[in-house]
């Protein structure tokens, strides 16, 4: 469905609809067909309130340039429009009531001059104004004027202004239908103030008629700044409907002149026109008078000109009466022109009121001096004083009559709907207000406030809050707290969130893949289990454990001690029988060379000493005997420690076989310990590249008097580890043997490397051995006792190799009960659970 | 990048060691060539790692004296009075030794005489605990692996016991004892291949910067 | 010196009471004898670091040697300031500059002897099992030297894949092995517990000849003082 914009509020609305929905102003021209141009600006209620204020604050006050985007209020316009229509009902009678405005003005017209005069600018605003460049209101020839009827108009304006205007006297005829608007040069000259009585008055018209170029920037202000003298008025309208469609104002670089006065402050003010009372200048004028150029409406396309031309015809008076065109192609009389009740004689009765009254009616004439119509068209101007009128009753008709002036178009024609205000002004009600602003002498004492009820319905800022005291209260509420504290009239928060639209409401189910949905169950489940207690096994076995231990541990030294304590030491051990692997260590031990020296490297803990001593001491017993030269060297911290103690011990023992060996074997000459290698691997590499550097200080440096090991007769020929015999690696762990074959056998360069080691690593260093990385290894105390059996060395007591013996016994038969004690517990238990079930 | 200086030192010790191993060794003294020089730096090298090795044994006891330290000087039921033994161990020992040297019989002879016996005591507790252990060895675990482990168990205890030794007399028998000998080589020579994998593994993690335990 | 060996033995064999005394549950005595043995295995230890590494390596070269040696030095004199800077936490940090060099340089060891120690001769060690003329050489009957080899060769294999744990993930199913490997897997489960079961067999005959040693040496000691 195509959209059918309101050319007052810029809202969209149905392609049928005749009237705005928001605004009620008319949609379609009621003269041609053309589709109005969007205004700049509406008549929104923020514009309504913004030269509603600016016509109460017009003295000292910065315009209150409202940067609404004219946001539609409905409600304020359904009021509006139910007030209209209210007072359509109940001014038909009261066209004498005038709002005290009126009689302090003093003015005084006669409902037939006011309705002449609002005739006559309803006759402006209906008039087609002249096309410009940028066309924004329908045409021109709709809004125009005749030159007299717009100089009655002004007239009329002049003497509301501030002389006690006898309407019916000084209204001037109206003018007549054919007479046609004015060109743009007839436009521009100024029409003829009224004499005398009526020259304060004209003078603040004059002070609000659009000027044009020629406009000051006062008068700018009031006005519609035309780029040429011959352009409209409206014509910076274009940058404002450019720019919003709900009327806000042009973008700020984009601001015509007259815009941005407003923004300025105000410093000087053009004159307005006298007062229409010449006793007594009414304070609306007087504001007009002082600071003429605060009244500024922004966001309207006031213009400054008169309106008795079609350039210079207000914006506020075609908003006005586009407000308030009748909603019925017929009607032509809208609730806010009946209450101008002054004008509404003076508009003349054959320029009825236009369906849709376009701002190129309104238009200014290209006049320098501000008119009584042109004050009277602006907007601003007119609510304050519009809404002190009384009169429900006025004459609509007559109102609106009184600033429609003739137009050359044919009545019939609709005119598109403009944003001027008082485009459909009642003639009857400009009547009214005219009548009784001459009745009371004039318009002076106008009290801001005193609107009319209709006019002040038409402001959507109290349409909408009502004049209610929450309205009251947010202008005199002093924020107490936050950063505005101490300012008045803050906007309330609460009322802004109304503003504003419903937030999004975003969906808060998670989702959860399928692959979280696992993950998520197994956690649940572990934190599940994690509650749980564990289900533990009950022990069959009831015996105290420390009870058990030492039962164990005696009967383990009870096993031990007979043997060693009855067996004879001379005893053979029996059952003893060298394997493979011992003969083979045996015929390597067997095939070293004895003139190079041995490399042996102890590196087992001391808690292994009892193992080792009946492992190795054979082996180093063979070899002092074979008077081989030994090299010691350890990884290990107590290394040297203990290669030194297993050197004595095997020459002790050896002794006690062969008494010479002590003289024949000295362990000063034949053995030299190297040292301690601090680094683990590292050093071996580096002992395995550069033996010399890696170790060569022996022990006893911190007396103070390091020796170089090296210079000793053992090793004095050794540079390599390929100079030493072979490789004795004496160990305990896995991790030193694999070590020990992984950086040093290579260096060895196919020199034997054998091994002594304890029973708990020897399967682990079987496939060394089975790799040929091992020439040969022995563990524990059986290949000990097996290798000194074979090399014929003293063997240890048979008593050992007994009480070993027979504690592998019993930890065989430990083993054994424990495996049948846990068969016949099973078979208990199995045997158990059928019977239970 | 956390610690990215001793990272960089790291890779760079570390590629140069591992290069020496690749390059062929030993050097001509005649003729050094760039591979001696490039031997030798390594060997400067593993000197400071010997070197910084032994330093990191000598800051690890110190701080271990120092907590002893702290024990003492708590006050309440913390304070271990046993840590003031341990002090006055260390401090005698420390004494002997910058006295006496480690070159010294005497002092080897003590600190032997303290350490031995307490080591292979605990080494003979452990028999009991493991008598112990055997009779409860199929109660907390059944299955394959526990089945195997028992069955190996008592049959290298009689072997080791040199029981089965007497039928290694029969060639049938020596054959199947030898079988039976040789059978926790493949476990072991698979456990050491494991080892390796994980060593290499660990050790070019550390040289290509993926791990940096040096860098807390 | 006899008398230093009385005293000595006389040492030892309270401590080695001490000891024992743990088979009635932790006590003052056993942990009197653990704090003795800490200490002076401390004490030495410090002693002959400072014997065999700061003196000989650090000291004696700075005082007495050369100018390229001294130059040398500068940097493990550094790097050893700063790894005596983690006894001091809120210098800890410029430790790891030296922590740094001493793990660049010991995984690169590790790395090189895993590689040419380890790895490359085992994995030939496993072909060579099946070089029949070798183990004739030696005596071995053929066949069952290639069972041997067979059993052997299956048994590390089974061994490696033992300790495989990936498995590819389904949907709504725990992961699991493919059954070929869970297959080998068993198998390398029983040569994993037949090379525990002679390791333990060889920890427990370590341990008794340990006990026997401790009681031949009480026995020793309470016939020579006795007798």
């Amino acid at each position: 469905m195509a959209e059918n914009r309101c050319p007052m509020c810029g809202k969209s609305n149905p392609e049928e609809a005749q009237r705005c929905v928001f605004c009620q102003a008319q949609l379609k021209p009621l003269a041609g067909g053309e589709e109005p141009q969007q205004p700049s600006f509406s008549f929104s209620s923020s514009d309504e309130s913004e030269w509603l204020k600016s016509l109460r604050h017009a003295v000292g006050e910065e315009p209150s340039f409202s940067e609404e985007t004219g946001q539609e209020e409905p409600d304020w316009l359904a009021r509006i429009r139910q007030r209209a229509q209210t007072e359509r009902q109940s001014t038909d009678g009261d066209k004498n009531q005038l709002s005290s405005w009126l009689s302090d003005t003093g003015g005084e017209s006669s409902a037939a001059g006011e309705e002449d005069w609002l005739n006559q600018l309803r006759a402006v605003t209906s008039v087609s104004q002249e096309t410009t460049e940028e066309p924004l209101l329908p045409s021109q020839e709709e809004r125009r004027m005749t030159t007299g009827e717009l100089r009655d108009v002004r007239d009329r304006l002049s003497r509301i202004a501030g002389e006690p205007v006898d309407l019916s006297a000084g209204v001037s005829p109206a003018p007549q239908p054919s007479e046609t608007v004015p060109s743009s040069a007839e436009a521009e000259q100024p029409p003829q103030a009224p004499s005398g009585e009526t020259s304060d008055l004209t003078e603040w018209l004059r002070s609000l008629e659009y000027t044009g170029v020629e406009q000051s920037s006062e008068e700018a202000k009031f006005s519609i700044p035309l780029e040429e003298s011959t352009e409209l008025p409206y014509s910076g309208l274009a940058e404002f409907t450019g720019e919003s469609e709900l009327g806000g104002g042009p973008p700020e670089g984009e601001q015509p002149d007259w815009l941005r006065a407003f923004e300025e402050a105000p410093t000087a003010a053009e004159t307005p026109s006298a007062p229409m009372s010449g006793e007594e200048t009414p304070d609306w004028l007087k504001a007009f008078e002082e600071a003429p150029s605060v009244e500024e409406a922004p966001s309207t396309t006031e213009p400054a000109s008169a309106p008795v031309s079609d350039e210079e015809t207000p914006d506020w008076l075609l908003e006005l009466a586009q407000t308030f065109v009748p909603e019925t192609p017929g009607d032509q009389t809208s609730p806010f022109v009946a209450r101008v009740s002054p004008f509404a004689e003076e508009i003349p009765p054959q320029v009825e009121q236009p369906k849709e009254v376009t701002a190129s009616a309104l238009q200014p004439a290209a006049q320098p001096e501000p008119t009584a119509e042109a004050a009277l068209a602006r907007d601003v101007d007119l609510t304050d004083w519009l809404a002190e009128l009384e009169g429900e009753a006025i004459d609509k008709e007559a109102i609106s009559k009184a600033f429609i002036l003739e137009e050359e178009q044919p009545p019939s024609e609709e005119l598109p709907a403009a944003s001027y205000p008082f485009a459909g002004i009642d003639a009857d009600l400009l009547g009214a207000v005219e009548a009784e602003a001459s009745k009371e002498g004039g318009l002076e004492g106008l009290a801001p406030a005193l609107l009319p009820d209709w006019l002040q319905a038409l402001r959507p800022v109290e349409a909408v809050l009502g004049e209610t005291p929450a309205a009251s209260e947010e202008e005199l509420q002093v924020e107490r707290a936050g950063p505005l504290a101490g300012l008045r009239g803050v906007l309330p928060a609460d009322r802004l969130v109304i503003q504003y639209r419903k937030p999004p409401i975003y969906s808060i189910k998670l989702r959860v893949t399928e692959k979280q949905q696992r993950h998520i169950e197994a956690l649940s489940d572990l934190i599940k289990a994690e509650g749980k207690p564990a289900d533990i096994k009950r022990e069959n076995l009831q015996a105290p454990r420390r009870l058990l231990r030492l039962t164990l541990a005696l009967i383990l030294v009870l096993v031990l001690l007979i043997p060693l304590l009855v067996s004879s030491p001379s005893l053979t051990p029996t059952g003893l029988v060298p394997g493979e692997e011992v003969r083979s260590f045996y015929s390597q031990m067997s095939l070293m060379v004895p003139d190079r020296p041995l490399l042996v490297a102890v590196d087992y803990d001391a808690g292994y000493l009892g193992e080792m001593r009946f492992a190795a001491t054979g082996v180093i017993e063979n070899l002092m005997l074979k008077r081989q030269r030994l090299a010691l060297v350890s990884t290990v911290p107590s290394g040297p420690l203990l290669a030194n103690d297993l050197l004595e011990r095997a020459q002790l023992k050896l002794t006690q076989v062969e008494p010479a060996i002590r003289q024949g074997y000295a362990l000063p000459d034949r053995t030299v310990t190297l040292g301690y290698l601090p680094g683990g691997i590292t050093s071996l590499q580096e002992f395995a590249t550069f033996p010399r550097r890696a170790v060569f200080a022996g022990l006893g440096n911190v007396a103070g008097e390091p020796q170089n090991v090296w210079g000793h007769v053992v090793v004095q020929d050794v540079h390599r580890l390929s100079d030493f015999a072979g490789l004795l690696l004496i160990t305990d762990r896995v991790d030193t043997a694999r070590a020990w074959i992984e950086q040093v056998e290579p260096a060895l360069e196919r020199r034997p490397f054998l091994v002594i080691t304890s029973a708990q690593v020897a399967p682990m260093l079987t496939p060394y051995v089975d790799s040929g990385q091992i020439e040969a290894m022995i563990w524990g105390i059986s290949g000990g006792m097996a290798y000194e059996q074979l090399a014929g060395v003293p063997p240890h007591a048979a008593a050992y190799w007994n009480a070993y013996r027979y504690g592998m016994y019993v930890g065989f038969a430990f083993i054994l009960s424990g495996v049948l004690l846990r068969s016949i517990t099973v078979a208990f238990s199995r045997r158990r659970k059928p019977n239970e079930a | 990048m956390r610690a990215p200086f001793s990272t960089a030192l790291a890779i760079a010790f570390g590629l140069v060691v591992l290069l020496g191993y690749f390059i062929p060794a030993p050097c001509d003294p005649a003729n050094p060539g760039l591979s001696c020089t490039f031997l030798g730096i390594r060997v400067v090298f593993l000197d400071w790692g010997a070197i910084l090795a032994g330093v990191a044994m000598l800051v690890g006891i110190v701080n271990l004296a120092l907590v002893h330290w702290r024990k003492v000087r708590m006050a309440g039921k913390e304070r271990d009075l046993l840590s003031a033994v341990f002090l006055l161990a260390f401090l005698i020992t420390l004494a002997a030794g910058f006295w006496f040297t480690p070159a010294d019989v005497r002092f080897q002879r003590a600190v032997l005489s303290i350490q031995t016996p307490v080591e292979i005591s605990l080494m003979a507790l452990l028999v009991v605990t493991l008598a112990y252990a055997s009779l409860r060895l199929l109660q907390r675990r059944s299955g394959l692996m526990a089945a195997s482990f028992v069955i190996s168990a008592l049959v290298f205890l009689l072997l080791m016991s040199g029981l089965l030794g007497l039928f290694q007399q029969v060639p049938l028998l020596r054959e199947l004892v030898n079988l039976i000998n040789r059978l926790p080589l493949a476990g072991a020579r698979g456990i050491l291949l494991g080892i390796a994998l994980g060593s290499l593994t660990a050790g070019l993690r550390i040289l290509l910067g993926a791990d940096r335990p040096y860098s807390g | 010196m006899i008398q230093d060996d009385v005293i000595w033995m006389l040492v030892g064999f309270i401590l080695t009471l001490l000891v024992f005394s743990y088979l009635f549950g932790d006590n003052i005595l056993f942990r009197l004898a653990v704090y003795v043995f800490v200490g002076v295995s401390s004490g030495y230890v410090v002693v002959l670091l400072v014997d065999q590494v700061l003196i000989p390596r650090l000291v004696t070269p700075l005082i007495q040697g050369s100018s390229s040696q001294r130059l040398l030095l500068v940097v493990p004199l550094v790097l050893s300031i700063l790894l005596m800077t983690k006894l001091f936490p809120r210098l800890a940090a410029f430790g790891n500059l030296s922590l740094g060099v001493m793990v660049g340089i010991g995984a690169a060891v590790i790395v090189g002897g895993a590689l040419q120690g380890t790895l490359a001769s085992q994995i030939m060690a496993a072909v060579t099992d099946f070089d029949l003329q070798a183990g004739v050489l030696k005596g071995r009957d053929p066949v069952l030297k290639l069972i041997e080899a067979l059993i052997l060769l299956v048994g590390t294999i089974s061994t490696l894949v033992y300790f495989q744990f990936g498995a590819a993930t389904k949907p709504n199913q725990p992961p699991r092995r493919p059954r070929w490997i869970e297959l080998l897997a068993g198998i390398g489960q029983m040569f994993i517990g037949i090379t525990l079961g002679a390791l333990f067999a060889g920890v427990f005959a370590a341990a008794l000849t340990a006990l026997i040693d401790r009681l031949d040496f009480i026995t020793l000691v309470i016939y020579d003082f006795l007798f």
